[in-house]
């Protein structure tokens, strides 16, 4: 199990629901890293605190996610290309401590529309957008996947589905590979008998 | 005679003066001018000096990506990007390169199976089936962090003992280039042969190197870190010791520039801002090293994996952009060892200078490489999602019965008659078994180690895929078997419509792609609603069909499998399967043919050797005799008829088929002796042999010359063909004859048996073609050096290459009065360090007062307040050089030198 390095800034004024975010921030050292920032309302207050023991906000380092800048991963050029073939929301996640399990103990990243891993369409275009709001609808542009490392930091699966709801609040949604449909038909119905 | 000999010095008043100015000092190793039997030979060695071919496409587009993330400008941090990217990689293998040589991260062997570090080994066999492995980086890191200062003893690591660790003295030992343009400065791929003018260009260019080349870590904005060439000479002081262990020393820079490039500080050193997130670049399909010359970094071996990779050269042409590698189905890299065979080399075939600026070449290389590494990539990704899919969906049994009722109709409209036709003629050529087109090939895929690599996070696996593929083959060609039967496509006024074939299929059946983009458009046939679909819920909409029938979904399985039988032929050049860096042979061709013995650089020089034996036995026989006889032997090379393809260890390695070396007879009957005529006639069942009977060229006017193709050792210089001669004919020729003449002569004379004119003239022969043979300069392996600073040295002192230096620079040393003067010059300065700066050729005086010459030269330079006298042996072309051994041969004129020499011993 990995282990996930929280580090923890006080936000004092800010609070808002149970929101899962990621952009850039420029390191003391000079270094951009991607970080994750988890902010929390009073009502989840207690998921920021099991995160990183802060009540409001939690923020954390990506780790580097091998070969993704790139267009070796085949599970990258997937979600990236045809993630709403081959992926269908299979239930919406009830219960947020499994998430914040999630986020606290694995290896994951979290890609967006405008994803610097994005090798395959236009960053921030239309394409990736409308694969997106296939899951997020009107939010697609907010929307995050999470997709977990393997051990040796190579994207190994898709996880969830994080989308913004109406309130602003983070709805993680899990996933699974979508079963290819048999055109209506039955294996067991032969329709297409005589067609001449 | 005995002579005493008293020892005077005479300085040797050449007018050129043995001043051996140093110019401003490049860092390039020497240039190893070799011709296509020295490259041959160089392929097993491993090389001194690389490329590393960076492509800053990754980088440059994360940055980019990045700054329009954070509201920046996002063109100039992509520049900055791919600039911090260059010198990162550039600064990461420099530092590996020098931690290996000076001992402080251990050598990690090529070859396991004599390997004590049982650690290592233990993981490698762990590993065996993964491309990324967690228990090696592991490993790595405990080994990376004692070079870094640990602290542990290397043999708590591992069983590591002497064997495993470089000792060469600590200092940077890698001279890095940035190259701007390709030159002379890189002759060594542009010349097989050391002349005047090699050495003029090579002294231009250097004059002028700021045209060509820079320092490697520059931040010039100017230059161009999209694509560039990086050059990397090792300094290596013992080179015999380093062919030895060079081929561990590469591949030990090899993972650990993989394994340091996400785990060390050093890349975030070099990009103070982007250093994190390039940890996430896929290095390896970023980057690749390649041999500066002939020489390798992997030793060749006749398995597909290296004629795979090696296949890449042919990418790096400046037509390189219609490769075989982008066919629908390839015939695979043997096909060009076999079939194309020798070929030039070293004639800057790879069209390096013909681009202005060396990042030209690598953008065109790197475009023609990533162009069919996508097609590729694409093609076994989009096999193993539809393999996937339909294995995911239905059984065999299930599609097939879903084929049933569309094979078997009772009526079948033209375009139905076409579907059918398309999918029994794929089904044929792509799984059944008594055609074998391709059937065997696509079972064997599978055992390949390489392509089960590929399905790694699939859920059908290779194997299940292939047992699928063969279910359903079966049960179709069983279908297309009834349809012949039934002759469903033996009707009046039907011709199928041949654009509809698959691109794999059209290539396969030499059919001409359709003339128009509109003619290739040729939809499948629906016959209903789509058998299968992405979203069950949306049956309509556009793009959500996966097969419009079962004839398609078959036919995509077919084609599933036909790509991954195509993409198996060169997987380990272009799918992404290993954790390190490619390093294919580029600009040495021979390392493939070497490895598979298509090419033998010494079966020339044997072959001269036995043709020499056998023409003095032919002379101890004949020669002194008035028989009329003569026999010719010569050899014919071995040929490689065909690699035969064997998987051992999930690997396809090549059994070369060879045609044994034959020795060719032929027996010549010299009349002259008989009849004092200037007559012979040859008997040999080969008409057009290359022999001669004559001692000279140009006397023979009349003698048989049927050209038949089937030459041995060719025309132009040295030419190699093997082919077998198509034509068999005796024949004669009435000539003047030189030895007819000379036996005649000693038949006239009183008919004795001994015939000494003619002994001397068969020996003449033997020895005449001996070294007309040795002489052939593609064959006979040859090896030339430039030292780049003694070239410019030369140039600057003479405003001009004389030709007396000629052979002195090409032998890697600097011009003096002679040969063996100048590699003792080089010598002194290996041995001390120090440079030449003034030479005299030792003579010696007689009691007669007759100068003769001596071995030995009188040196100044700075090692020693004085003159130093250094003595050796030496033969005329200089290649026997050798020193005496005490005190390298050099004995001090004065106190100051004999004391820096050591041998001063007694004080004075």
């Amino acid at each position: 199990m990995g282990v996930l390095l929280i580090s923890v800034f006080l936000i004092a004024n800010q609070a808002s629901a149970f929101l899962v975010e990621s952009s850039y921030m420029k390191q003391a050292g000079g270094q951009y890293v991607k970080v994750t920032k988890v902010t929390c309302d009073t009502a989840s207050s207690s998921d920021c605190q099991t995160l990183c023991q802060n009540p409001t906000t939690c923020q954390r380092s990506e780790p580097y996610c091998r070969n993704c800048a790139g267009t070796t991963s085949p599970l990258l050029r997937q979600l990236f290309t045809e993630i709403s073939k081959s992926y269908a929301i299979s239930q919406e996640l009830n219960d947020r401590q499994m998430l914040v399990k999630y986020l606290a103990t694995e290896k994951y990243v979290l890609l967006d529309i405008k994803s610097v891993f994005n090798y395959y369409t236009p960053v921030g275009g239309e394409a990736f957008g409308k694969e997106l709001g296939f899951f997020c609808g009107d939010a697609a542009e907010s929307a995050l996947l999470a997709v977990k490392l393997d051990e040796v930091h190579q994207p190994m699966a898709l996880s969830y589905v994080l989308c913004r709801n109406n309130i602003g609040q983070t709805s993680a949604f899990e996933v699974k590979p979508r079963q290819p449909g048999m055109g209506n038909r039955p294996l067991t119905s032969p329709l297409i008998f005589n067609l001449n | 005679m005995a002579k005493s000999l008293i020892l005077s010095l005479l300085v040797f008043g050449m007018a050129t003066g043995a001043f051996a100015q140093v110019a401003s000092p490049t860092a390039l190793n020497k240039l190893r001018i070799t011709n296509r039997a020295q490259c041959a030979v160089d392929s097993e060695i491993p090389t001194e000096s690389a490329f590393i071919v960076v492509d800053g496409y990754n980088a440059g587009k994360m940055v980019y990506s990045l700054g329009k993330n954070i509201g920046a400008n996002a063109e100039t941090m992509s520049t900055e990007g791919m600039q911090q990217f260059r010198i990162a990689v550039t600064r990461l293998t420099k530092v590996i390169m020098n931690k290996l040589m000076a001992g402080q991260l251990p050598l990690l062997p090529t070859n396991l199976k004599n390997s004590p570090l049982t650690g290592y080994n233990a993981i490698a066999e762990k590993c065996q089936n993964k491309t990324y492995c967690p228990e090696l980086n592991g490993y790595l890191s405990k080994i990376w962090d004692n070079s870094e200062g640990a602290g542990l003893r290397w043999e708590s690591l591992d069983k590591f003992n002497g064997n495993h660790f470089m000792s060469m003295k600590k200092t940077d030992r890698v001279a890095c280039f940035y190259v701007k343009r390709f030159s002379a400065l890189q002759e060594q791929l542009n010349s097989v042969e050391v002349d005047k003018s090699v050495l003029l260009s090579v002294a231009q260019a250097a004059l002028a190197k700021e045209k060509y080349l820079t320092d490697c870590e520059s931040a010039d904005t100017t230059l161009d870190s999209r694509n560039s060439i990086i050059q990397l000479d090792l300094k290596i002081p013992r080179a015999a010791e380093f062919s030895s262990m060079g081929f561990d020393f590469w591949n030990s820079v090899k993972i650990y520039l993989s394994f340091a490039w996400r785990y060390s500080n050093i890349p975030l050193q070099v990009a103070p801002e982007y250093g994190q997130m390039f940890r996430s670049i896929a290095l390896e399909e970023s980057i690749m090293m390649i041999p500066n010359g002939c020489k390798s970094i992997e030793k060749p071996e006749c398995d597909a994996a290296t004629l795979s990779m090696n296949s890449i050269r042919e990418l790096a042409r400046p037509d390189g952009d219609n490769t075989e590698h982008k066919k629908e189905v390839p015939r695979g890299p043997e096909d060009d060892v076999v079939n194309r065979g020798a070929r030039d080399v070293n004639d800057d075939f790879l069209g390096t200078r013909s681009f202005d600026d060396a990042s030209d070449w690598v953008e065109n290389f790197r475009k023609n490489y990533v162009s069919a590494r996508g097609s590729m990539k694409n093609r076994v990704q989009s096999a193993i999602q539809f393999l996937n899919i339909i294995g995911g969906a239905m059984t065999p049994a299930e599609l097939t019965e879903f084929v049933r009722p569309l094979a078997f109709a009772k009526t079948y409209s033209s375009q139905h008659r076409d579907e059918l036709y398309y999918l029994c003629t794929e089904a044929r050529l792509a799984g059944d078994q008594r055609l074998d087109f391709m059937k065997t090939g696509i079972d064997k895929v599978q055992q390949l180690e390489v392509m089960q690599r590929s399905f790694q996070g699939s859920q059908v696996q290779l194997a299940d895929a292939t047992r699928y593929f063969d279910k359903v083959a079966e049960n179709i060609v069983s279908f297309c078997d009834s349809l012949e039967r039934e002759k469903i496509w033996n009707v009046s006024g039907y011709t199928v419509n041949r654009s509809g074939f698959h691109a794999w299929a059209r290539e396969l059946l030499q059919i001409a792609p359709p003339a128009t983009i509109a003619a290739a458009d040729v939809q499948p046939m629906k016959f209903g609603a789509p058998l299968l679909v992405w979203d069950a819920s949306r049956v309509s909409d556009p793009g959500n069909s996966i097969c419009a029938s079962a004839i398609d979904c078959s036919r995509k399985l077919i084609k599933s499998m036909v790509d991954l039988y195509a993409v198996a032929k060169y997987a380990d050049a272009f799918l992404p399967v290993n954790s390190t860096v490619s390093t294919p042979d580029v600009f040495n061709p021979y390392a493939d043919l070497k490895a598979c013995k298509v090419y033998d650089p010494w079966f020339q020089t044997r072959r001269a050797n036995k043709r020499l034996v056998a023409d003095l036995a032919s002379t101890a026989l004949f020669g002194w005799n008035a028989l009329p006889l003569y026999i010719d032997v010569d050899f014919k090379p071995p040929k490689v008829t065909s690699l035969n393809a064997l998987i051992r260890n999930g690997a396809v390695k090549f059994d070369p088929k060879i045609q044994k070396e034959k020795m060719e007879v032929a027996l010549l009957a010299d009349f002259g002796p008989l009849l004092g005529a200037p007559c012979a006639v040859s008997i040999a069942p080969n008409s057009a042999k290359d022999f001669s009977f004559y001692a000279f060229n140009g006397i023979s006017v009349n003698y048989c010359k049927i050209r038949d193709g089937g030459d041995v050792v060719g025309r132009s210089p040295g030419e190699m063909v093997s082919t077998p001669p198509n034509s068999k004919s005796y024949c004669g020729g009435c000539s003047i004859n030189f030895v007819g003449v000379a036996g005649g002569a000693a038949v006239s004379s009183g008919g004795m048996p001994l015939n000494p004119i003619k002994l001397g003239v068969y020996l003449f022969r033997s020895i005449h073609r001996y070294i007309t043979a040795k002489k052939d300069k593609v064959n006979i392996p040859r090896l030339q050096e430039i030292d780049v600073n003694q070239v410019v040295a030369t140039y600057k002192r003479y405003g001009g290459i004389p030709d007396h230096c000629v052979d002195q620079l090409g032998a890697g040393v600097g011009c003096y009065q002679n040969i063996c003067a100048a590699k003792a010059a080089d010598y002194f300065e290996r041995y001390t360090g120090e440079k030449v700066k003034h030479l005299e050729l030792e003579e010696l005086t007689d009691g007669n007062g007759n100068i003769v010459p001596s071995s030995g030269v009188i040196i100044q330079s700075d090692y020693c307040d004085g003159k130093v006298r250094v003595r050796y042996s030496c033969s005329e072309d200089g290649k026997k050089f050798k020193t005496f051994e005490k005190f390298g041969g050099m004995y001090g004129m004065s106190k100051d030198c004999r004391q820096t020499i050591g041998h001063n011993i007694w004080g004075f």
